[in-house]
């Protein structure tokens, strides 16, 4: 009777501490972070930075990292700014702004490198995931055979099963343009990369240039500036009715319209584009327009008037 | 200059990648003690406590399995098992972002197999086991392609010793003795692991042994292994410390001296052990050094539980007369920090005690 007693006792006990460590879940990397942050070195932080990221602890990496630019750039965040970078935007404008009129050094260099890949991993904007989302959206308009799918036959068939999954594949991509502050980080620690560095340089230039365009529509379509598109009413229309696109764009406000500071931002993206087009060899024609003229214009038509002239739509 | 900064930037490579291996060949915890979250000096029990704490050592005969898997295993067994039978489908795995995401990260999976006999004479517990073990680790990136580190290592050692009551409360034990230990991958090398270029189709086969039937070739690295071990035990407190030494650690190229001290009670219905593991280990932060352990039982099932380096722990023991199976899942924290590099793992344990 004890023993069954013991048993109805601590099973459930040993059953959660079991369940919770498939959970991966530490207890004392807090305290063991914010030791790091407070009085670890340089080569400390990034050591630990290394390892957080292919521990897959993301949080700790980006803390880390973000902290040893702090230190090398003089920018005098606090810990607790560091802590939680990608929720607070004027931290992460005044890292990325840093950034880009820094003097390269090899552990600001090491440290951007970690931060980009631990933020791209944090927000599922990896490469894994952007070759997850290219497969998922090859399969869909038939390139790739699935089991599910009827197999492509031909290129007769191509734009008709791009039309009818327009709406899917406006779905895939948009999660890419989700999260304003993280898009941000990545396009200025790519730069930073492709800019200062010879190692892989083209590949740090491809992903800066296509997280610069995701960064861009971010800008244009994010309405009520909470970072993130898939919750805005154009995005929904066109994955419902991707036919209805232009008519869409006719109606619904740019979210550059009247708002100076996302003008000038989406300006620094067209320059950094233009930036990694050089690196890449590509001739690019990249329109040159003011910010006053940007932020005049009140629909998104507008401004893909601006960028892809009226033939493109 | 140029030799300084080479030196230099040979040591920060160094610095980076160092990793806190937590088995190496002649020292490994058995499937009770990483359930208990790593605990091991007031914890380790019968003839396997002649690898870690001698003075807990017990008369009696054991051949055990340990199967040590990684979380991704679910992941990737089926697709590599698809592989097998079908070596044409690598194209395809190589594109599954599934598969692909599986295999990031730092991942190890390794079999322990080992048996051994003890008994008493006069007063003391004498005896010996025998223990092989192999291993394989990968730390990867699709970020970085060009930066993945892999290795492979087996080894294969002999252990005897003995215990002993110095008094009533306090007993002692020490186990020595020695084995063969190689590097697989990169074959026949001393660095431990290989650092790969996966972007580059030969880089992968210049680090994979040549005729893997001239396996036990490769063990070739002799090593020397030390065990002294006290426990004082008053009423249901037992106090204890334990010290490894090994003379030739494979897989960091150095000796390695592993001092750990910890306490533990027995309250009946569990036991609670607290414990600090090697305390010599400089780059070591407090926390990660902590292990705590719990264990019930219930004769024929104990379950365990437990925190190391502020990982969860837990397992549980069925106990069969003459055969026992047992589930284990922890973390193995390849970083000197607690909660930074850590490996989420699965063991199996299948053992016959005689």
């Amino acid at each position: 009777m004890r023993l069954r007693k013991k048993l109805l006792t601590l099973w459930p006990v040993i059953l959660v501490l079991m369940l919770l460590s498939s959970c991966v879940f530490n207890l004392f990397s807090n305290f063991e972070l914010r030791e790091l942050l407070s009085t670890g070195t340089t080569e400390q932080k990034i050591e630990s930075a290394q390892s957080a990221l292919s521990g897959g602890n993301y949080d700790a990496a980006i803390a880390l990292t973000a902290s040893i630019i702090n230190q090398e750039l003089g920018l005098n965040l606090k810990v607790e700014d560091l802590e939680k970078l990608l929720d607070s935007t004027p931290t992460v404008y005044q890292l990325v702004q840093a950034l880009q009129d820094a003097t390269p050094t090899e552990n600001l260099i090491e440290a951007t490198k970690i931060l980009v890949k631990a933020v791209a991993h944090k927000t599922k904007k990896d490469v894994a995931s952007l070759s997850e989302g290219a497969h998922e959206l090859l399969q869909e308009i038939g390139v790739l055979s699935t089991y599910s799918r009827t197999t492509f036959e031909g290129n007769s068939n191509f734009w008709e099963e791009f039309e009818t999954s327009a709406g899917t594949i406006v779905a895939l991509l948009s999660k890419f343009f989700d999260g304003r502050n993280s898009l941000k980080i990545l396009v200025g620690g790519y730069r930073f990369i492709a800019v200062n560095t010879n190692e892989d340089r083209d590949f740090s230039a491809s992903l800066c240039a296509f997280y610069d365009v995701c960064y861009m529509l971010n800008l244009m379509l994010d309405l009520n500036n909470d970072g993130n598109i898939t919750d805005e009413q154009f995005v929904r229309g066109v994955v419902n009715d991707p036919d209805s696109i232009v008519d869409l764009s006719k109606e619904t406000m740019s979210g550059l319209y009247n708002d100076p500071f996302a003008c000038d931002e989406f300006l620094w993206a067209c320059e950094v584009l233009e930036d990694m087009f050089s690196i890449l060899n590509i001739e690019s024609d990249v329109p040159i327009v003011d910010s006053t003229t940007l932020s005049q214009k009140q629909k998104m038509y507008d401004v893909f008037i601006i960028f892809f002239g009226s033939d493109g739509l | 200059m140029r030799r300084l900064l080479l030196v230099f930037l040979i040591a920060v490579s160094l610095t980076v990648f160092s990793y806190q291996w937590e088995s190496f060949p002649g020292f490994f915890k058995p499937m009770k003690n990483l359930a208990m979250g790593g605990t091991y000096v007031t914890t380790a029990e019968g003839l396997e406590a002649l690898l870690l704490n001698p003075a807990l050592f017990e008369a009696g005969g054991l051949i055990n399995l340990d199967l040590s898997l990684s979380s991704n295993v679910a992941v990737i067994a089926p697709k590599l098992s698809e592989l097998l039978k079908n070596p044409d489908k690598i194209t395809e795995l190589a594109t599954d972002s599934q598969f692909l995401k599986a295999i990031q990260g730092v991942h190890s999976y390794g079999a322990n197999l080992y048996g051994g006999y003890g008994a008493k004479l006069l007063w003391a517990n004498v005896g010996g086991i025998g223990a092989f073990q192999s291993e394989v680790f990968w730390d990867l990136s699709l970020m970085n392609l060009d930066k993945t580190e892999a290795g492979a290592w087996a080894g294969y050692f002999g252990l005897i010793g003995g215990s002993l009551s110095l008094t009533r409360d306090l007993r002692v034990g020490v186990s020595a003795g020695g084995g063969m230990a190689g590097i697989l991958i990169p074959a026949g090398r001393t660095e431990y692991p290989a650092t790969l270029d996966l972007t580059d189709p030969n880089s992968l086969g210049s680090i994979l042994p040549d005729d893997p039937a001239k396996i036990f070739s490769y063990m070739n690295t002799p090593f020397f292994v030390l065990n002294v071990g006290a426990i004082y035990k008053w009423n249901d407190l037992s106090i204890g410390v334990a010290f490894h030494y090994n003379s030739n650690n494979l897989l960091t190229g150095q000796t390695s001296q592993i001092l750990s001290a910890g306490v533990s009670y027995d309250l009946k219905v569990l036991k609670l052990a607290f414990e600090l593991e090697d305390l010599l280990n400089r780059e070591k932060s407090f926390y990660r050094k902590t292990n705590l352990g719990l264990e019930s039982d219930f004769g024929f099932l104990k379950l365990y539980g437990g925190l190391h380096a502020g990982w969860l722990t837990g397992g549980l023991k069925l106990n069969i007369p003459f055969f026992n199976v047992a589930f284990v899942a922890h973390v193995v924290e390849f970083s000197p920090r607690a909660g930074l590099m850590g490996e989420q793992k699965y063991n199996l344990s299948f053992s016959v005690k005689f």
